[in-house]
């Protein structure tokens, strides 16, 4: 009798240590919320909102705007997504049938690999290679551009998507395949006229992840864009991303509007990815 | 004409294990040919390299013949230059568990009649009701050919996935087991059709059940251990005496 | 017509993957040919002898040591916080929660995994603002703050591991202890965590390789170019970091030996990442094997 009673106490305080900790999980990411709401509050005045959402960043001259770092950042992400997306479909495409079988497994060992891969040695790597490349072959401009960054950013999040639409093609593919063999259909036909047809939901769902992936970036965008706070207005162009923004002027000033644009930016990005979080992350599990 | 497949000599090998061991068998339009013998002995291996299913395999070694004399030519399945998938569409399979794809009905047929066939939408939809209505599915499903396939019954999706070979205009059936997963009714009707189709097209089935085979086979082929023991025709089938001698020794 | 598509589709996905290895592959040799005439104890402790960097405290100037006793004190301190931590909630999650707190917990997993790192290092860089405000006027950012940054950074791995390890358990395992008469912490103690022990370690190990190659965060809560040429001395004292250095020397390097100082250090890195997630990546696969069985 005493021992279960003990047991049962045992039970009961370890139940509650366990909550605590699960609870603790729970209040960071709303304490991380409250913290960047509580700071961007002066930008949500109709002055503060004047300011921080316009189009000229000159801190100098009083000018805190982000927008253009906003739009930098979608650009970004979405060039990067746009490279990487259809490459994934392809490696996919390339695992499931279109390449050998026996290539199958060493490639998707490689893309596992790249997820170990350091995001700040691929800037690295590529602030070191890209620029000059760059300046070479388009003759102008610093090599510190759109394109050199958003292809690097394309490499990050490449196998983020391949292992999302592999991890649902690995239960889907052995129905279809012996289906679609016995049908005349070849690899290609049974990949791209139907494994892709019917993952539709997965595809997008892997986009959407490497988009909020490849917004996310701070050290790419960092290193190879030049960071003008400019619109995009071509491929060579240099713009600032919403992520190396923050970086930047955090490493610099302190307080004042210029704090308050980061931390506005902050909430952006939170709200943002939360956002793409919240929707895509359950489906995506749900599919697994 | 006559339409006949014909299987000489067949060994096939997985790697170092021989499977099959100089298989003799034929079969023809107007009859239900079917393949019986315990587990493992080989029967679908059989069945499977008429079209050629076992090359998906890998380390697969198949020696010998099968000679499909359909139409103007007999073709070899193993000789050079043939078309695979075109072969597979010409001796249309049908698997022991229905293999429907986890789409809805009508991209069932439209997936593979559009990328095999590269027929027009127009097109797909005559073949699909013709086949829906040939294998009694038609007004089941015509209200409802955008639900997904999977929420038919066993039975229906069965009858579908024959509708769906069917729709490729094949030139001779294999099927195996094509009612062990399916309840009482359902084999009943999946019979049925396949009595229907005997005489359009040379059916070989690999067979689960004895029952089964005396009620629907015109001939048979006893398989043990990867060689044919025993060839039963029509009267032999109806023999309760020597069906149940047979199924002493095989079960 | 059709076959004509299809064929460029075959090339295309023979381009794709072979593209994508080329580009693995270049990295990778680039980065060891850059680096490999700089590996050695030069690379790590300058013209210091390494004994006395290592035991006697030393300062090292021109070598990575300092950045690397950070990496791996910043590692060990974020680990410490987040292993616990994320194994509790996730056991909690997995046997005790009801649907609505489940439910709770993972979206905000979720929500966490997707947060940018620099909007965390953001996060914490406010709380020292809140503190210089309140309660600490000199609160400074430094090795504690990060350390729990990161660990928030990498809970979500350490919690998903564990959720997933434990939910993965077949259900004889799971009625074992409850068949032998033992209490529910017993029962957790003894059978059910070592059983997913595989799970959960190859995601403890996921975690710490985050926490490794993070540099967005620490560079908004402490990470610095030089702290001293010793690694960090106190939790709230600057410090350095692999990934901060590496980032700080591409951006400043001002001769040949500070870049190719940089590029052993990314290669240092990439090493300890690499070999950190192979190590997870084998043991999840193990466990996979064993339950498949």
């Amino acid at each position: 009798m005493g021992s279960t009673d003990s047991h049962s106490r045992t039970d009961a305080l370890l139940r509650v240590t366990l909550g605590t900790a699960a609870a603790i999980s729970v209040v960071a990411v709303l304490s991380i919320f409250a913290f960047l709401v509580y700071f961007s509050l002066p930008v949500f005045s109709a002055e503060g909102a004047r300011q921080v959402l316009s189009w000229d960043w000159q801190p100098l001259q009083g000018s805190f705007g982000i927008l253009p770092m906003v739009v930098g950042s979608l650009v970004l992400a979405t060039f990067a997504v746009a490279l990487a997306f259809p490459a994934a479909v392809l490696v996919c495409a390339f695992a499931y049938g279109v390449g050998p079988a026996r290539l199958a497994r060493p490639v998707m060992a490689v893309i596992n690999l790249m997820t170990g891969i350091p995001t700040i040695v691929y800037a690295f790597v590529a602030v070191m290679t890209i620029p000059p490349l760059l300046r070479d072959i388009f003759e102008q401009g610093s090599g510190f551009a759109l394109l050199g960054a958003a292809v690097t950013l394309a490499v990050l999040v490449l196998p983020t998507i391949v292992l999302v639409i592999d991890s649902n093609w690995r239960g889907l593919a052995p129905r279809t395949s012996e289906a679609c063999a016995s049908l005349g259909m070849s690899p290609v036909q049974h990949v791209f006229g139907v494994l892709v047809p019917v993952s539709g939901s997965a595809l997008l769902s892997a986009l959407v992840l490497g988009f909020g992936r490849a917004l996310g970036d701070t050290m790419i965008a960092l290193m190879l864009t030049g960071n003008a706070p400019l619109l995009p207005t071509s491929a060579l162009g240099s713009i600032r991303a919403l992520t190396a923004h923050i970086g930047m002027v955090m490493a610099t000033a302190v307080g004042g509007p210029a704090h308050q644009s980061v931390f506005a930016s902050g909430l952006i990005l939170l709200l943002v990815t939360g956002t793409i979080s919240a929707l895509v992350r359950r489906s995506v599990r749900l599919e697994a | 004409m006559e339409q006949l497949i014909t299987v000489a000599g067949l060994s096939v090998w997985f790697g170092d294990t021989r499977v099959l061991t100089d298989v003799d068998i034929e079969f023809r339009r107007g009859e239900v040919t079917a393949l019986i013998g315990p587990s493992g002995s080989g029967k679908t291996t059989l069945l499977r390299s008429v079209n050629r299913m076992n090359d998906l395999f890998s380390g697969v070694r198949t020696e010998g013949q099968v000679t499909l004399a359909l139409g103007d030519e007999a073709v070899q399945a193993y000789g050079n230059g043939m078309d695979v998938a075109l072969l597979r569409r010409t001796a249309g399979m049908v698997f022991q568990n229905p293999n429907v794809l986890p789409a809805s009905i009508r991209k069932n047929f439209a997936l593979p009649l559009k990328h095999v066939l590269g027929l027009s939408r127009d097109e797909i939809d005559e073949r699909l009701e013709a086949t829906l209505k040939d294998v009694e599915l038609w007004d089941d499903v015509r209200d409802r050919l955008g639900d997904p396939a999977l929420t038919l019954s066993g039975g229906q999706q069965q009858r579908l996935c024959f509708a769906r070979v069917l729709s490729l205009e094949p030139q001779a059936l294999l099927l195996d087991e094509p009612t062990a997963s399916l309840d009482f009714l359902a084999t009943r009707r999946i019979e049925a059709l396949i009595e229907r189709l005997k005489g359009r097209f040379p059916i070989l089935s690999v067979s689960h059940s004895l029952g089964q085979t005396s009620r629907m086979a015109d001939r048979a082929y006893v398989l043990k251990e990867g060689s044919i023991v025993e060839a039963l025709d029509r009267d032999a089938l109806h023999d309760a005496e020597r069906l149940q001698q047979l199924a002493e020794e095989l079960f | 017509m059709r076959k004509w598509r299809e064929r460029i589709l075959v090339g295309a996905s023979w381009v794709a993957a072979f593209g994508v290895l080329a580009v693995v592959g270049v990295l990778v040799v680039f980065l060891v040919a850059r680096s490999a005439h700089i590996l050695g104890p030069q690379l790590l402790f300058g013209d210091v002898p390494w004994t006395r960097a290592v035991f006697a405290g030393a300062r090292v100037f021109d070598g990575i040591w300092p950045a690397v006793v950070g990496t791996l004190t910043l590692v060990a301190l974020s680990a410490g916080i987040a292993i616990p931590l994320g194994l509790a909630a996730g056991i909690h999650v997995s046997e005790y929660a009801g649907p609505r707190f489940k439910a709770s917990v993972t979206l905000v997993v979720d929500v966490l995994a997707g947060i940018p790192s620099i909007v965390m290092g953001l996060f914490g860089f406010s709380m020292i603002l809140l503190l210089r405000r309140t309660v600490a006027q000199e609160a400074k950012t430094g090795l504690l703050l990060a350390a729990v940054c990161i660990a928030l950074l990498v809970l979500p791995y350490m919690i998903r591991a564990t959720q997933s390890a434990l939910a993965g358990l077949p259900m004889s395992i799971r009625l074992l202890g409850p068949s032998l008469g033992m209490s529910q912490t017993q029962t957790l103690r003894r059978v059910l965590v070592p059983a997913a022990s595989r799970g959960i370690l190859s995601g403890a190990i996921l975690s710490v390789g985050r926490a490794a190659e993070d540099t967005a965060v620490i560079m908004l809560t402490g990470a610095v170019a030089t702290a001293g040429g010793r690694g960090p001395q106190d939790l709230l004292g600057k410090f350095e970091a692999l990934p901060f250095k590496i980032f700080v020397i591409a951006a400043e390097h001002n001769t040949a030996a500070e870049l190719d100082q940089g590029f052993g250090a990314a290669l240092v890195l990439l090493t300890l990442t690499a070999t950190l997630f192979i190590g997870a990546y084998l043991l999840q696969r193990s466990l996979e094997r064993r339950w498949n069985n």
